[in-house]
């Protein structure tokens, strides 16, 4: 890896066309303008990270691969409860929309923001 | 419609249906349009994807599922955060928050607020253990209705954690 140092206000360049300055350094933080083509995709590392790895995870997710996985964590059936009898939204069996999670519903009430 | 009928004008009237969404690994659900979540912008890699109801199935339990509205093939297992670390610290940028249209300056609860769920990897040809991604939770504003994947840049989470620790994994074998 090269290390370079530099100033606030000082540039450096990659290759002919990316222009990197750093525009201001406060505590841990560090300001960078970037002078790019559009052609050049400019993105946090973590953006990536999480991009390759949102696509791994949509791709694992396949019937075969959800019984392995409640299998490998042992998860019973949990006891049905009384919310799926009505079955106002249900289409296939033992499934049913959630509005706000079961265990984590908003509680009642008026709205918090407003 | 034929000519002829056209003049009647329409004789049913519009009646109220439910939309239905056709889901990767359950088939056809129905669902209130009330009860989807918007993401204004997708998620990394899924940008097209701008709207998500949240599934939840009893044998499954803990694990929901996040399905998008327009697109059959996008799913992903989804856990809630403090079942996989109870001690989780979800820290909101304020970007994040403005996404949300939560106030800042101001504690986000998990499970009040929003719900907060990592993304699973099951195991699989790519992954030969499932994985759970802390770096980047997903978080619902439930009153609002609006879906964000928010990368904690600071917090050292990992985005390849292993569901299970390594020791409960040689326990849960020698269980078979």
């Amino acid at each position: 890896m090269l290390v370079m140092r530099r100033r606030a206000g000082e540039t450096l360049l990659v290759g002919a066309s990316v222009e990197i300055e750093i525009l201001e350094i406060s505590g841990t933080r560090v300001k960078l303008g970037i002078l790019a083509p559009d052609s050049v995709l400019i993105q946090r590392k973590e953006t990536q990270l999480t991009r390759d790895e949102n696509i791994i995870a949509a791709r694992s997710v396949r019937q075969r691969s959800l019984s392995k996985l409640l299998d490998k964590l042992a998860v019973k059936p949990a006891a049905p409860a009384g919310k799926e009898a009505d079955g106002q939204n249900q289409v296939a069996s033992e499934m049913y929309l959630v509005t706000g999670g079961k265990n984590t519903r908003t509680a009642q009430g008026r709205p918090r923001y407003e | 419609m034929p000519a002829a009928l056209r003049q009647f004008g329409p004789k049913i009237a519009p009646v109220f249906v439910m939309p239905r969404i056709h889901t990767k690994c359950f088939g056809q659900v129905e669902y209130s349009s009330g009860e989807s979540f918007e993401f204004p912008n997708g998620v990394p890699g899924f940008e097209e994807e701008r709207a998500f109801v949240l599934l939840e199935r009893t044998a499954a339990h803990p694990f929901m599922f996040l399905q998008s509205v327009s697109n059959a093939k996008v799913c992903f297992i989804l856990l809630p955060v403090l079942a996989a670390d109870p001690r989780y610290k979800l820290r909101l940028a304020d970007e994040d928050l403005a996404a949300l249209r939560l106030p800042a300056g101001r504690q986000i609860r998990i499970g009040k607020d929003v719900i907060c769920a990592v993304l699973v990897c099951a195991a699989g040809e790519e992954r030969p253990e499932p994985t759970i991604n802390l770096l980047a939770p997903i978080v619902l504003n439930l009153k609002r209705r609006i879906g964000i994947q928010a990368i904690q840049t600071q917090s050292g989470y990992s985005y390849r954690q292993p569901l299970v620790p390594p020791e409960r994994q040689e326990e849960l074998a020698a269980c078979w």
